[in-house]
């Protein structure tokens, strides 16, 4: 049998051989309890407070489900970044157990939440917040921060909005509770200090390189010690026949590189997980293409962010090619927007 | 109530074979389930709209595909942080159910995987699986030549490098 005959058929096979439930997965949809199986103790224990506020009342209830919607928290705020915090059982063991482990919170400046929990407690789907539905959103001013966050249990107990005091020194976030209905939310932000994760050493954000024609991505990457014709292959492979502006963002531990060729939209041509290791060193991580890992000598000069390649995990000659130019071909300029 | 009934006939028909589709890029037949019922979650919510689209199986197959594909990039990053994706790469995970092609294909990286379940699986075109992969169509084609390599070697095959 052909290759390709061979792998077609192969997967169908596998695929036959699953029978998905497809009535009691209806059941869960129009039910509106589709779940993932892992945020079930969750449930349960938010399950009581679900109750307490429908006896609380009608207006109650629709009061704390308007507040659960993006117009019930303004948006942003000074608190912008990615903090962390370390849940013990003991912390946690009032509520629920399953709550206990790391969490990470990333505050985007657009006021727009990211929770992702302990790797006991992962979604199927992705974070807990921030994917499908409405956004979980927060607002920070000068002493109160807002948030309708859902750590992991989104219905009626904690469609709500919690108000708490904030504190930001030394590096840790503390958060004290002003009022908040939701007993997982309130263990989760206020039970223990959120680390701040930022790293001056190369801030997160976007950086740009602004236009570059073909022939200084040619001569860029001579300088980079690739050959000439190879560089221009691949660029041209990227459908660039002019130019290409470059963007580089760093985003919660993730290193993303966009392309934009001749003035079209950006699009992404590698993106991984980033570490700093050192003042000068940043290492870079890829699963899924021919570089399993790369590490760059960083320079920061005011807003100018200059690459250079230290090492190459590649398992080709191409893939070294590719992470020099998207990498070296220019400075980057962050963006501050 | 004509729009659950319509709702109704639709999942019925489709939900399988979204299921199937996510179970080939997750390898994990529950966690398919789990990402197949929050897609149609969300088709729900949209009902009314995409239901009048012409193909709103694709809409629904897109968003599951998706969300597959961020899973398994996200278990694939996981095991990379671990230390443990070279392992994976030599060696597909001995107990698993299925014949060759199958484990071989779970043996891939992520996003490889999917670009092989997107093109022999779903017969997409090259455009639509950079489109679900979120790259050029160029990238794509270099991740589904790469698949092909590594699966042609871990079956013994021979292959060669048109697409």
């Amino acid at each position: 049998m052909p290759f390709d005959e061979r792998v077609r058929e192969g997967l169908r096979r596998a695929a036959a051989s699953i029978e998905p439930d497809v009535e009691r997965s209806l059941h869960r949809i129009t039910a509106g309890r589709r779940r993932s199986r892992v945020y079930r103790p969750l449930m349960i224990a938010t399950g009581g407070l679900a109750t307490l506020l429908l006896i609380a009342g009608v207006p109650v209830l629709q009061r704390l489900l308007s507040a659960g919607s993006p117009e019930g928290v303004a948006g942003g705020g000074t608190l912008a970044g990615r903090y962390e915090t370390t849940l013990r059982a003991s912390q946690v063991a009032a509520v629920d157990t399953a709550l206990a482990g790391t969490w990470r919170l990333q505050l985007r400046p657009d006021g727009t939440v990211v929770l992702d929990p302990p790797e006991a407690l992962q979604a199927p789907h992705g974070p807990v917040c921030g994917e499908g539905g409405s956004p979980c959103r927060y607002d920070a001013d000068a002493g109160t921060f807002r948030t309708n966050l859902e750590p992991g249990t989104p219905g009626a107990a904690c469609n709500s909005l919690g108000t708490y005091t904030w504190r930001l020194h030394g590096g840790r976030l503390t958060l004290h509770t002003v009022s908040d209905p939701c007993a997982a939310r309130r263990t989760l932000l206020a039970a223990s200090a959120w680390t701040d994760l930022a790293d001056p050493r190369l801030p997160e954000g976007t950086y740009r390189t602004g236009a570059l024609s073909l022939d200084q991505l040619r001569l860029a990457g001579a300088a980079a010690g690739l050959d000439q014709a190879g560089v221009e292959d691949f660029w041209r492979g990227e459908g660039v026949t002019r130019t290409v502006e470059l963007t580089l963002r760093l985003d919660a531990g993730q290193w993303t590189v966009l392309v934009a060729a001749d003035g079209r939209p950006d699009v992404q041509a590698w993106t991984g997980w980033y570490a700093i290791e050192d003042d000068l060193t940043v290492r870079t991580t890829e699963a899924a293409t021919s570089c399993a890992q790369a590490t760059y000598r960083y320079r920061l000069d005011g807003d100018t962010l200059r690459l250079a390649g230290a090492s190459h995990e590649c398992d080709g000659q191409a893939g070294v090619t590719r992470l020099t130019a998207l990498h070296q071909s220019a400075p980057f300029i962050r963006q501050h927007y | 109530m004509a729009d659950a009934a319509q709702f109704t006939l639709f999942f019925r028909q489709e939900f399988p074979r979204v299921v199937r589709t996510v179970f080939l890029i997750t390898a994990d037949h529950g966690r398919a389930e789990e990402v197949a019922q929050d897609a149609f979650m969300q088709l729900l919510h949209r009902w009314d709209a995409v239901s009048r689209y012409e193909q709103p199986e694709a809409w629904v197959r897109r968003v599951a595909i998706r969300m597959a594909a961020r899973l398994a990039r996200r278990e694939q990053m996981r095991r990379v942080l671990e230390g443990r994706f070279r392992a994976d790469l030599t060696a597909p995970p001995p107990d698993e159910p299925g014949d060759a092609v199958h484990r071989a294909v779970q043996g891939l990286p992520s996003r490889q995987r999917a670009a092989v379940v997107l093109f022999y699986f779903e017969d997409r075109p090259i455009a639509e699986i950079a489109e679900f992969l979120g790259c050029t169509a160029a990238t794509a084609r270099v991740h589904l030549h790469k698949a092909r390599q590594r699966l042609a070697a871990v079956l013994q095959e021979e292959v060669d490098d048109a697409v």
